[in-house]
């Protein structure tokens, strides 16, 4: 990098502002510190949140893997990946999990378990999962500190009456440590279970609303549900009640993606393409 | 010759450890290799102009105070809060509010050891995958019995970063912590 730009972009003064915030926001699980979010050259929305945390957190020693919604290759990863590497002369780069001490993900939590040296980065559209009930944010801070989630269990509830089954696909409202509730960022509801006593910090940044909030290792994450209407993750099975395989590596575990083929057909394929290649490489020895 | 501690690398690799200290409370993190104290380091990657810090005991120099570029503020106001762990408290730290609890106060205490002392304790919570003990030595005890009241309404509270020469133990808000005998 040409001289004058600072390691990581940021200048200290903002890293230690995001440090500070980090901090707080794991002392109080779920809890959406907000900071000033720094222009970033790229336009807000475009992952500049968890940018910014990556930025923060990144030393020349580490090893760095950047996911949009499962694809290492999915142009949003690839331009954040450059923009790292070259701001960060030293660091190296990867796309297999194993090898990654730091991971920046776009709507999805690897399908690989995480080790307790990792942490991993989401980039946050929306924080606040009340802001379906309440626009204020003077009432819906006050809320979330009182942990009043009643008006969002209705909206559930409703869901429920209209349509026999609560209708969100991501962004599962989940409770953290039995006080506040996030919004885990887009995250399909299959993701969510992952975020329970999770070995890895995962860190949340929201740039435009500019907000950091965590989870921390080994802390109680719960998708918010019924006694008698449980939280269910997505369903896979085909009309013959067959778990669905992905057509390229053939597990029958992982998160699928829905395609139309050349012949006009459905096929299902790993959301995961780290995963999936690792598993190809299994069945070929 | 300046300390590294001063160094953007060298803060970089601290903030990663007080991370990992407060991800994982009552785990001792080694800090890198420098010539001052664990708190000062901690500061130096933590503070700015845009903080408060108060220092009742006098625990830092003048060229600390110019290089943190921090002002001084009463230990009731103040963001951070850095003490001879030894000595009884004598103050009420900011809490934080409802709305905003990350306003509450940041204690950084300095200790002579955080382990090998004569009272244990046991601690439960987020990040501690079932129990873990700790034994810091010569922390004077009203630091527990204040944190427990000060901490007795979530999300109100303080964090507690415990330092020495050997590292760094953090005790964010959500740690329980029981004495056992």
């Amino acid at each position: 990098m040409s001289n004058g730009i600072n390691f990581a972009f940021l200048d200290e003064y903002a890293k230690r502002e995001i440090r500070r915030s980090v901090i707080k926001a794991i002392c109080i699980p779920g809890y959406q510190v907000p900071y000033s979010s720094r222009e970033m050259p790229m336009g807000r929305g475009f992952g500049t949140g968890g940018l910014q945390l990556t930025l923060a957190l990144i030393g020349a020693d580490d090893t760095l893997k950047v996911i949009d919604q499962g694809s290492d290759d999915s142009v949003n990863a690839v331009n954040l990946r450059k923009f790292i590497e070259m701001t960060c002369p030293g660091i190296d780069t990867t796309t297999r999990l194993q090898e990654a001490t730091l991971i920046q993900s776009r709507h999805r939590i690897p399908e690989q378990p995480l080790r307790a040296d990792q942490i991993l980065v989401l980039q946050v559209p929306y924080p606040d999962a009340l802001v379906i009930v309440e626009p204020s944010e003077d009432k819906r801070k006050i809320m979330h500190g009182e942990a009043d989630y009643s008006r969002l269990l209705v909206k559930l509830y409703e869901d429920i009456v209209k349509f026999d089954e609560i209708t969100i696909s991501h962004r599962y409202p989940t409770r953290i440590n039995g006080h506040y509730i996030i919004d885990p960022s887009p995250i399909p509801r299959y993701d969510v279970p992952r975020l329970n006593h999770s070995e890895a910090l995962i860190l949340f940044g929201a740039g435009r609303e500019k907000k950091i909030y965590a989870v921390p290792p080994h802390c109680l994450a719960e998708p918010l549900a019924f006694d008698d209407v449980p939280f269910r993750i997505e369903d896979f099975t085909d009309s013959h009640g067959e778990r669905r395989a992905c057509k390229l590596c053939g597990s029958k575990t992982s998160f699928l993606d829905e395609f139309i083929d050349e012949q006009g057909a459905r096929v299902y394929q790993c959301s995961d393409s780290d995963y999936c290649e690792q598993q190809q490489e299994l069945a070929h020895g | 010759m300046i300390d590294v501690i001063w160094q953007p690398e060298f803060q970089q690799a601290t903030f990663r450890c007080l991370v990992d200290a407060y991800s994982r409370p009552g785990q001792i993190n080694v800090l890198p290799v420098s010539n001052s104290h664990s708190a000062i380091a901690v500061l130096a990657t933590l503070v700015d102009g845009e903080s408060s810090l108060s220092d009742p005991h006098q625990l830092l120099d003048n060229s600390d105070w110019l290089r943190l570029q921090i002002k001084s503020a009463a230990p009731e106001q103040a963001a951070f809060i850095v003490c001879e762990g030894s000595r009884a408290v004598d103050f009420e730290p900011n809490l934080g509010t409802l709305a905003s609890p990350e306003h509450g106060a940041t204690l950084v205490l300095t200790l002579d050891a955080l382990s090998g002392g004569d009272s244990h304790y046991q601690l439960t919570g987020p990040g501690i995958q079932h129990a873990i003990q700790i034994a810091p030595q010569g922390l004077n005890k009203s630091w527990f019995t204040r944190r427990r009241h000060w901490n007795s309404a979530f999300p109100l509270g303080v964090d507690l970063l415990l330092t020495s020469a050997e590292g760094i133990l953090a005790l964010p808000r959500t740690t329980l912590i029981k004495e056992i005998d």
